[in-house]
C-alpha cells in the first residue's frame, strides 16, 4: 500500500515540477527585476522553494483530511452511493461484509504524510535552482 | 526631500571628490557565429557625484552593454569598474549583488514593475530587500510617490496606470534605497513626446533633488542637451558629444 500511495504522490510531486517550472518561466521579468534590485541568488531560491513547499503542504494536508473523512464515513458513503445509483455496492451477500472496513493504521498514515511532504519539498529544489541561477542580463535582453 | 548616503540635495552641482562610477579598458565581445562580435573595445568613462551625464548612441552601439556592465549585471572580458571607489570587476555575484542593493538604481525603457503589486509595494519591495522594515519602507515609498504627484495612485496596479505613470513610478523605485548611481536605459522609449518630457522632467528633477549620479542613454537630442554632459560610443570606446 505504502509503494503504491508513493507512486501516486510522486506523479503529484511531478506536477509540482512541472508547474513551478513554468512559473519560473513565467516569472523571468520578474526574477530579473528583483535581481537588479538586488535580491540575492539565495532568496529568489527561498522564494520559490517556499512556493512549492507550500503546494505540497496544502496538498498533503487537504488529502490526509479528505482521506480522514472518507476513512471514518466509509459505511455512510458506501450507503449514499448505493442509494444515488440504485444498485448495491459491495452486496454483503455476495462479499460477507456487513459493513465496508475501513482500518486507519497511525503509523502507515504517518509515514505517507512525511514522505508526501518529502517528495513535494524535493519536487521544489529544481524549478527553484533554475530560479536563482536566471541571468538577468539575458532575462531582461528581450523585452 | 530625499538625501543621498553621501551629498546633501543639490542642484547641478559636481563635487570633487571619489568618482561615483570608474570604467577603464572596459572591453566585452559576444560569439558570433564562428567569430567574435566586439561591442566595447577598451571604454573609458568616469561620472563625477552629482554629475547627469547623456549616453547618446545608435542602436546596437553597446549602450546597453555598458549600463549592464556599470551596474555590475555583467562582467566585462577585461577592464576595471569602480564604483564610489571600490574595485568591482573581479567581485563575486554575491558582492555585485550587495553593491546593486545599496548604491545603484537601474531605469529601463520598459518599466519591469511587479504587475501584482500596487505602486507603493513596487517601492516597497526594494527597501525590504535591502533590510528597511515594512512600515518605514512604506513611508518613504509614499514620500518618493507624493513627490512625483503619484501619491493619489499609490494603490493602483501597473496595469491600471498610464504608460508615463508607470515610467515614473520605475524611476521612482530606481531611487528608493537612495542609491548614490542611476542608471538608465532609454527610459522613455517607449513614450510618446509629450510623455517623455513629462517623466525626464521627473527624472532630472529627482536626480537633481538627491544629487546622485546618473548616466542616462537616450536617443533624444533634446532631453541629452539638458544634461551636464554628453558621450557616445564609436567603435567600442566612449567620446564626448557635443
Amino acid at each position: 500500500m505504502f509503494m503504491i500511495l508513493t507512486m501516486i504522490v510522486l506523479v503529484a510531486a511531478l506536477n509540482i515540477i512541472s508547474g513551478l517550472t513554468m512559473l519560473v518561466k513565467d516569472k523571468g521579468h520578474d526574477i530579473a527585476i528583483l535581481r537588479t534590485m538586488g535580491a540575492t541568488r539565495g532568496s529568489i531560491l527561498r522564494i520559490f522553494l517556499i512556493t512549492g513547499a507550500s503546494i505540497g503542504v496544502v496538498g498533503t494536508l487537504a488529502g490526509f483530511l479528505l482521506g480522514m473523512v472518507v476513512c471514518l464515513n466509509i459505511e455512510s458513503i458506501r450507503q449514499f452511493v448505493s442509494w444515488l445509483t440504485r444498485t448495491e455496492i459491495f452486496s454483503p451477500e455476495l462479499y460477507y461484509l456487513s459493513q465496508l472496513p475501513a482500518e486507519i493504521q497511525v503509523g502507515e498514515t504517518v509515514t505517507v504524510l512525511l514522505m508526501a511532504l518529502g517528495l513535494s519539498f524535493l519536487a521544489t529544489v529544481y524549478p527553484a535552482w533554475r530560479a536563482a541561477r536566471l541571468d538577468p542580463v539575458e532575462a531582461l535582453r528581450y523585452e | 526631500m530625499m538625501t543621498a548616503k553621501s551629498a546633501q540635495p543639490t542642484a547641478s552641482a559636481i563635487v570633487e571628490g571619489v568618482p561615483t562610477l570608474e570604467l577603464v579598458g572596459i572591453t566585452r565581445a559576444f560569439a558570433e557565429g564562428q567569430g567574435r562580435l566586439e561591442i566595447l573595445t577598451g571604454a573609458d568613462f568616469t561620472l563625477h557625484p552629482g554629475e547627469i551625464v547623456g549616453l547618446v548612441a545608435p542602436s546596437g552601439t553597446g549602450k546597453s552593454t555598458l549600463l549592464q556592465i556599470a551596474g555590475l549585471l555583467e562582467k566585462p572580458d577585461s577592464g576595471d569598474i569602480r564604483v564610489c571607489g571600490r574595485a568591482c570587476a573581479t567581485l563575486d555575484d554575491a558582492a555585485r549583488t550587495a553593491i546593486r542593493r545599496s548604491d545603484i538604481g537601474f531605469v529601463y525603457q520598459f518599466h519591469h514593475l511587479l504587475p501584482e503589486f500596487t505602486a507603493v509595494e513596487n517601492l516597497v519591495v526594494p527597501q525590504m530587500i535591502a533590510g528597511l522594515g515594512r512600515s518605514d519602507a512604506r513611508e518613504r515609498a509614499m514620500a518618493l510617490l507624493a513627490y512625483l504627484k503619484l501619491d493619489n495612485r499609490a494603490s493602483h496596479l501597473p496595469a491600471e496606470l498610464s504608460g508615463g505613470e508607470r515610467q515614473r513610478v520605475a524611476i521612482a523605485r530606481a531611487v528608493a534605497n537612495a542609491p548614490r548611481l542611476l542608471l538608465a536605459d532609454e527610459p522613455t522609449g517607449n513614450l510618446d513626446p509629450k510623455t517623455s518630457h513629462y517623466v525626464y522632467d521627473a527624472l532630472l528633477a529627482l536626480v537633481r533633488g538627491t544629487g546622485l549620479s546618473a548616466l542616462i542613454a537616450t536617443h533624444n537630442m533634446e532631453i541629452a542637451a539638458r544634461m551636464d554632459r554628453r558621450i557616445t560610443l564609436a567603435d567600442g570606446k566612449v567620446v564626448p558629444r557635443d
